[in-house]
């Protein structure tokens, strides 16, 4: 598994585990209709999966997520999603490359098309 | 696994699909199949285990026959509704322990805001809500009069 998929899947299964352990974001979903409860397997899974990532890599994820709520951001036609800054050409990794970057615009990690 | 298009897809952001086994797990893996027949995904197992992880944080069965599941994920290329009809029903581990017969996933690009994926869900279970609505589809697998029915919901 290649970090940028293992960031992904740490990003899905935080806004996952947002959406039962955040108030505001569990009452909306109750509105609708759905019981939420906390799910101890699920951040164990989040456990398992934070220590095989790089730490370095992690710290900069986690640092994003508590400043915006999202620790990812993808890339379309060269644009961040997340902040909107145009990234330099040079910026783009090369095709089949799973490298991490980071966007110096926001400082979230990218994930790019 | 085959998956059963009773209809040929006229509109891409919807289909209606046969679900023919009775697991929970089975019917989200043919929804995350046929998004990606769509080409509404990336990474579709990441898709699928979000989808069975939601599960784990309470049954997306809203009682009555009826189930509502989805992500709003970075894997979601396209925003998609995919209907699922079961004559027998499946099991689904509802709150009223009743066998779900129409189940719904409604998968939302990630880029979209939460608020428009909760807005997107909510359209469809509003939609979907009377029993007799349910039953109509299951009858007639009218995916024209599907797609009508589900006009409301925000792209
Ligand atoms: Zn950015």
């Amino acid at each position: 598994m290649s970090m940028a998929r293992a960031f992904l899947e740490l990003h899905e299964l935080d806004q996952l585990l947002a959406q039962a352990s955040d108030p505001a974001r569990a009452a909306r979903w109750r509105k609708v209709g759905y019981t939420l409860a906390a799910a101890p397997t699920l951040v164990r899974d989040r456990e398992r999966l934070a220590v095989t990532l790089d730490r370095r890599w992690l710290g900069v994820y986690e640092r994003c997520l508590g400043r915006y709520g999202k620790g990812l951001s993808t890339v379309r036609k060269r644009v961040c999603l997340g902040c909107r800054l145009t990234l330099p050409t040079s910026a783009a990794p090369p095709p089949g490359d799973a490298h991490l970057h980071v966007c110096e615009g926001c400082g979230r990690l990218l994930l790019w098309d | 696994m085959a998956i059963a298009e009773i209809f040929p897809v006229t509109d891409t952001s919807l289909d209606l699909l046969e679900l023919r086994h009775r697991r929970r797990e089975t019917a989200l893996h043919q929804f995350v199949q046929s998004a990606l027949e769509h080409r509404a995904l990336r990474h579709p197992e990441l898709v699928e285990s979000q989808l069975a992880r939601r599960e784990r944080l309470g049954s997306t069965a809203l009682g009555r026959g009826f189930a509502v599941t989805g992500a709003w994920s970075l894997c979601v290329r396209s925003p998609l509704v995919l209907v699922g009809v079961s004559e027998r029903g499946l099991e689904w581990d509802a709150e009223d322990g009743a066998p779900v017969h129409v189940a719904t996933c409604v998968l939302t690009p990630g880029e979209c805001t939460e608020d428009l994926h909760v807005r997107r869900v909510t359209a469809v279970v509003a939609a979907l809500k009377l029993q007799r609505t349910r039953q109509r589809l299951i009858d007639r697998r009218d995916l024209a009069w599907l797609a009508n029915l589900l006009r409301e919901v925000p792209r």
